[in-house]
């Protein structure tokens, strides 16, 4: 394994690791099983949405509406529950609603061929607003009382979500790394007319990718809703630049082609777990979004400055082969997408 | 976007780069009269915004009023001076996200200087552009210097400047009180009817399609969206040209701070949440 391909991944989890000491040192309280047990929690459905923005933007597009489907799918779910729906039956029921609403995106994008960025954000408008209409900013409160963990019961409800989410990156991982439908992922991000040229079908890759990022969406938004005992009407706010964010951060390449959902978790894991240490670290947790906002541009920089440092496979430095295959491009940090 | 592609529609950007005089007179001079104004179908815009006054007029009885027509302005100045700063930056291939957080901190900086820290009003507000010029100076700096992708630089100071506002006031400071010299920015009448920051917004539509669309730094964007890398063949300056479109949504966006809080009187760490998707909606 050449260890240089994954540096961008290294350097997450170093920073992350860094992030840990420091924590560990300071408030080793940090580390008790029940907060570490609220981070997992809190974290998971983020985690999903996630992995599913990183094999959208693998394919070289991007999904901005994933908040605006996770507000509707949990009052979906919500809806459904409270018309006596059985509770077992709601997560395939948000599985299905999220893929319709994926299935959307992905007929605007991959048949039409619209910019995903513009079709996303009509999308995130027009479900956000439908969905305020219909409820009239009101929180679904009545619902029957297994509907919360599952009717499993606190504890089983919370292991039940971190493993189904820590499953859920584990088998897309392997696929994509496995599976021809993965490799296809990556192809089509690379370069979707050399994909094309090898067999591979992009319009259909496309389509696919937004349809299982709804599924997704749909998972990640009963499992946010069953840990509380009502549905909010503003479900999932800001929650698309928080999964493109975990993706970055991650390591992929924001143009496509390039990244792994271990440099996600990884990302996510990061990114979610700073608010709860600046608590720990005495910082007022305000500070928040500027510390993530600052790793985000960290990891930028950072990754441009590896580029400089790390050896590819055939012993020459990364920036010199660019340098010499075309030599006037200043361009190629950004198509390479940092 | 559309790889398969790669001819983006934009008619003859050769010619219109190299001499924008012979793009004035010449090619277009020929085309009609609704071509000429409004090249991307921009009247199918304006006929929907008849259609919905049309449907606002008849189903409300003070809708149809000059008095009202001037109250939507008013509430359209903030987005409008996003917008406006904006399109430059999406003509570029290009988008900025942290318009938005922007606001929000240009508006705490405001408050806090003016009220904690008893600088006059004028000054604050100086520095206030001087913090929106900043931002935009680092994301400048990122996108044009560094070669990194607009969006997740901008993504990045999305959180940053919001981050800070709040830290700044630990989410809950509020600032008002501001004397009404101020407020007239935000609140008042000229002659009478007329809000008064749409004499800002109109001077800042003029001034940003004239350089858009009337000198050669501005048709010079419409080249770096094509393909940056051809502009820079073409003798473009494509950084200098970035830096300047980064640096204009910085200002604007800190401009637009200082007239938000004129008009709802008060500097909060929330302001401008979700202007940046709104913007980019515009």
């Amino acid at each position: 394994m050449k260890i240089g391909r994954y540096k961008r991944e290294i350097s997450a989890a170093l920073a992350y690791a860094a992030l840990l000491a420091l924590v560990g040192l300071a408030a080793p309280s940090f580390f008790s099983a029940a907060n570490l047990r609220d981070l997992a929690l809190n974290n998971a459905p983020a985690l999903i949405v996630a992995t599913g923005m990183t094999m959208v933007i693998l394919a070289g597009q991007i999904d901005i509406s994933v908040g605006s489907q996770f507000a509707v799918c949990s009052v979906a779910a919500g809806w459904l529950a409270k018309a006596g729906v059985p509770v077992p039956l709601l997560l395939p029921c948000g599985v299905v609603i999220g893929a319709a609403m994926g299935a959307v995106n992905g007929i605007l994008v991959s048949r039409l061929r619209l910019p995903s960025i513009i079709v996303t954000l009509a999308m995130l408008v027009a479900w956000r607003d439908a969905l305020r209409w219909t409820t009239q900013g009101a929180w679904l409160q009545d619902l029957p009382g297994n509907f919360q963990w599952f009717g499993l019961g606190q504890t089983a409800g919370q292991w039940l979500i971190v493993v189904i989410a820590l499953a859920v990156v584990a088998g897309f991982g392997w696929t994509l790394y496995n599976l021809g439908a993965g490799r296809a992922i990556y192809a089509v991000g690379s370069d979707a007319e050399a994909a094309r040229l090898t067999g591979i079908e992009p319009p259909r890759v496309v389509f696919g990718v937004f349809v299982l990022m709804g599924a997704l969406v749909g998972l990640a938004s009963l499992l946010n809703a069953v840990r509380f005992s009502a549905v909010p009407g503003n479900a999932g706010l800001g929650l698309e630049l928080k999964a493109v964010a975990a993706a970055v951060v991650g390591g992929t390449a924001i143009t496509g082609g390039r990244g792994t959902l271990a440099g996600t978790l990884i990302g996510a894991a990061l990114l979610g777990t700073v608010g709860t240490a600046l608590t720990f670290l005495g910082v007022n947790p305000f500070w928040e979004k500027a510390v993530q906002g600052a790793i985000i541009l960290a990891a930028l920089v950072s990754d441009a400055a590896l580029d400089r440092l790390w050896i590819d496979d055939f012993g020459l430095r990364i920036a010199d082969c660019e340098c010499q295959m075309n030599p006037t491009n200043r361009k190629s940090a950004s198509e390479r997408g940092g | 976007m559309n790889p398969t592609n790669p001819q983006s529609p934009i008619p003859n950007p050769q010619s219109a780069i190299r001499n924008p005089q012979s793009a004035i007179v010449n090619p277009q001079s020929v085309a009609p009269w609704r071509d000429r104004l409004f090249p991307n179908h921009e009247w199918v815009l304006m006929l929907v915004l008849l259609f919905e006054c049309g449907i606002f007029s008849l189903s409300g009885d003070n809708f149809l009023t000059s008095a009202n027509a001037f109250e939507v302005t008013r509430l359209s100045v903030e987005i409008g001076l996003l917008a406006l700063a904006l399109t430059p930056v999406i003509i570029t291939g290009g988008i900025d996200l942290s318009v938005g957080s922007m606001v929000g901190l240009a508006a705490v900086v405001l408050g806090s200087l003016w009220r904690d820290a008893g600088l006059p009003l004028p000054l604050a507000a100086a520095a206030a552009l001087l913090c929106g010029l900043t931002g935009g100076g680092l994301n400048a700096l990122v996108i044009a210097r560094l070669n990194f992708p607009p969006l997740i630089v901008t993504l990045g100071t999305f959180s940053l400047f919001r981050g800070i506002a709040e830290g700044l006031t630990r989410g809950i400071e509020n600032y008002s009180g501001f004397p009404p010299e101020f407020l007239f920015w935000g609140q008042g009448h000229v002659g009478g009817v007329v809000p008064t920051q749409l004499f800002v917004l109109i001077a800042a539509i003029a001034g940003c399609s004239w350089w858009v669309h009337r000198t050669t730094a501005g048709r010079s964007l419409y080249a770096i969206g094509h393909s940056a890398e051809g502009a820079r063949y073409a003798g473009i300056e494509v950084a200098r040209r970035l830096t300047f479109v980064y640096l204009l949504s910085g200002l604007a966006s800190s401009l637009a701070a200082v007239i938000y809080v004129a008009h709802l009187g008060q500097a909060k760490s929330d302001a401008g949440t979700g202007y940046e998707l709104k913007t980019g909606c515009v």
